[in-house]
């Protein structure tokens, strides 16, 4: 294992070095080292309380951390503020979705496209050509996405009036129109039905593929985790205790005794 | 529902030029009667107050409507806005007078007023940077509370400023500072008596424009999303300080040039018009409208203007008998403030999201976004 670390650390986007993350007593994450190759569908999981939402949230800027570092393509980021990070390719899902309730499901894609956006505050005074081509892309874009993830008929729904699942889809397609490299998915399962996560499961291999992503994923319905997987990173209580091919996780003892105590 | 999308086609110079026409057709016939239609000077004001109302409004709208900002200190940029741009008139004078000698006058009282309104604009929006960047990085009630402080501050710095006629009132804005021995220059204040109108008209359509156009577009959709919610906005890559902050300089720029607006139509500036209420007044406008639709903030300035105007003549609407049977209906308008608050306490229990919501009329949605092709769904 520690020789499949070393040959293939020069393809890591993104990882944590040795990161910790205090709040005041609590150490939430200790000594974390995460490492995720290009193009892989890593999985973080963890019984809860564990710290993989506090892991996504350094991960994203949202917190820093106590010590340590966290690099994307090996260049540190720790101190960027969550916008900095997004911008140098970072998407993130929430847990309790964060969709933009009052905006309709395209104007929530919309939003995400202006990463691109060059034209300043004075072209959108006058109007400019170069701001109506922008508008245009950007529409065009997350009319695109919105087709892909079957939201298409729901565009000028507010977000908060669309279902569940159909909440769930928006944000992905929300965090892709960023263009990420990285996407992180905080429970993309939690709330779909059996059916639902079982789509799911296979989209989400097929994201990588077509968008070229990397994608890290939190994630309690063990059959979308053993699924979309490639390689898994178990935390309990804030620290590393496997890290492995699904295959290797599910027969890991250390991580039966986390999930089930001792037998 | 949102059926609407931004606005893609080219822009019409021809519509602006029958604008600008109408407008002053419009000063002409209501400040010289020119087809029959003038205006008492009574009625005059009350129109040209609503359109100074109308650029406060609808500027706040971009910082309480569109990014869900709370200000309550947009009085303080009014004051800046309008003491900067009368000190200029008022002391600054001289350039322009030596002007007339070879110049028409009109062009050159243009100018003068530009300028002056230029500066307003940009006293007001230095003022709003440097109020918006440290506190905007807080969130909600904070900001409400620092600008309500600033709006304050200022007024009382500008009590005690004497050059500007401290708690007298700057007086003789247009005429200049007064030269013993020569009688003041009455050229400048007359232009502005007769035009004011058609100024007001037009810094109040640029203003929609303006904020119209900046509300629906891409910088508009990420003003919406720190407003929907702030986390979400940074994860997307939004720099949410930043948009704030553009979005506050934007708004103090624009209320400061309403508040040049206000000191040459007045020709008269006390900081007593821009205590904390004036501010209240600014958000009851655009609560009332509805939070976020320029609609709503176009018709909250107008109510909000003329109806204490038009309680005045409240005992007018009885028929001679009602108001003989019984006599109490003749003190009605002493009561106008206080039916004025019970309007609005009506209004806001019957319509708790504003006149309009967050619609906007379709004649003036149309203006920044095309309709879309097909019926908007769910």
């Amino acid at each position: 294992m520690v020789g499949e670390h070393r040959m293939s650390s020069a393809m890591t986007v993104l990882a944590t070095k040795s990161t910790t993350v205090r709040f005041g007593g609590l150490v939430a994450v200790k000594d974390l080292d995460l490492a995720v190759q290009a193009g892989q569908v890593l999985g973080l999981i963890g019984p809860n309380g564990a710290g993989k939402t506090t892991i996504f949230n350094v991960l994203t800027g949202v917190y820093r951390p106590t010590s340590g570092d966290v690099e994307l393509e090996g260049k540190s980021i720790v101190g960027l503020p969550p916008h900095e990070i997004a911008r140098r390719g970072v998407a993130r899902t929430f847990q309790n979705i964060r969709l933009f309730g009052e905006l309709s499901a395209l104007e929530n894609v919309m939003t995400a496209c202006h990463l691109r956006s060059r034209a300043g505050l004075l072209a959108t005074m006058l109007r400019t050509a170069r701001h109506r081509a922008e508008e245009k892309e950007q529409r065009d874009l997350a009319l695109a996405l919105l087709e892909r993830f079957d939201l298409a008929a729901h565009r000028h729904a507010p977000a908060k009036s669309l279902s569940y699942g159909n909440q769930r889809r928006l944000e992905i397609a929300r965090a892709l129109a960023m263009r990420p490299k990285v996407l992180l998915l905080d429970e993309p399962a939690a709330g779909l039905n059996p059916q639902e996560s079982l789509v799911l499961m296979r989209q989400i291999q097929q994201l990588r593929d077509d968008f070229k992503l990397t994608i890290v994923l939190v994630e309690h319905n063990m059959r979308v985790v053993m699924g979309a997987c490639e390689r898994i990173h178990v935390v309990e209580q804030g620290q590393t205790i496997a890290v492995g091919s699904p295959d290797d996780i599910q027969r890991n003892p250390r991580v039966i005794t986390a999930y089930l105590g001792n037998l | 529902m949102n059926i609407w999308k931004p606005h893609l086609g080219g822009r019409s110079w021809l519509g602006g030029i029958a604008v600008v026409a109408g407008f002053f057709l419009l000063n002409e016939a209501f400040v010289h009667g020119v087809f029959g239609y003038g205006l008492s000077a009574y009625y005059l004001r009350v129109i040209t107050l609503v359109g100074i109302s109308m650029v406060l409004a609808v500027s706040l709208t971009l910082v309480n409507g569109c990014a869900g900002q709370f200000s309550i200190g947009h009085a303080g940029f009014m004051a800046v806005g309008a003491y900067a741009s009368a000190a200029v008139t008022h002391f600054g004078g001289a350039p322009f007078i030596a002007l007339l000698e070879i110049l028409p006058a009109w062009p050159v009282h243009t100018l003068r007023l530009w300028v002056s309104l230029a500066v307003g604009a940009a006293v007001g929006g230095v003022a709003g940077w440097l109020v918006g960047l440290p506190t905007l990085r807080l969130r909600g009630d904070y900001l409400a509370i620092v600008t309500l402080g600033f709006g304050e501050i200022i007024r009382v710095v500008l009590l005690n400023i004497e050059p500007t006629g401290g708690a007298l009132g700057f007086t003789n804005i247009a005429q200049g500072p007064e030269v013993p021995g020569r009688s003041p220059d009455q050229r400048f204040a007359l232009f502005l008596e007769e035009t004011m109108f058609f100024w007001v008209a037009l810094v109040a359509t640029g203003t929609i424009l303006v904020v119209g156009r900046l509300a629906y577009s891409s910088f508009g959709r990420s003003l919406a999303a720190i407003r929907e919610n702030e986390i979400a906005a940074a994860a997307i890559g939004i720099d949410t300080t930043r948009a704030k902050t553009t979005a506050f300089v934007v708004s103090a720029a624009l209320t400061g040039v309403a508040g040049g607006l206000y000191a040459h139509y007045d020709n008269y500036l006390n900081p007593s018009s821009f205590t904390f209420l004036r501010s209240v007044e600014i958000v009851t406008m655009i609560v009332l409208g509805g939070l976020g639709s320029l609609s709503g903030a176009i018709v909250g300035a107008g109510v909000l203007t003329i109806l204490p105007e038009a309680l005045r003549d409240l005992t007018r609407l009885f028929p001679p008998s009602v108001t003989a049977a019984a006599p109490f209906l003749a003190s009605l308008p002493d009561y106008r403030m206080v039916l004025y608050a019970l309007l609005l306490v009506g209004l806001m229990i019957a319509r708790p999201q504003g006149l309009y919501g967050r619609r906007e009329w379709p004649w003036l949605a149309r203006l920044f976004l095309t309709r879309d092709g097909e019926k908007g769904v769910g």
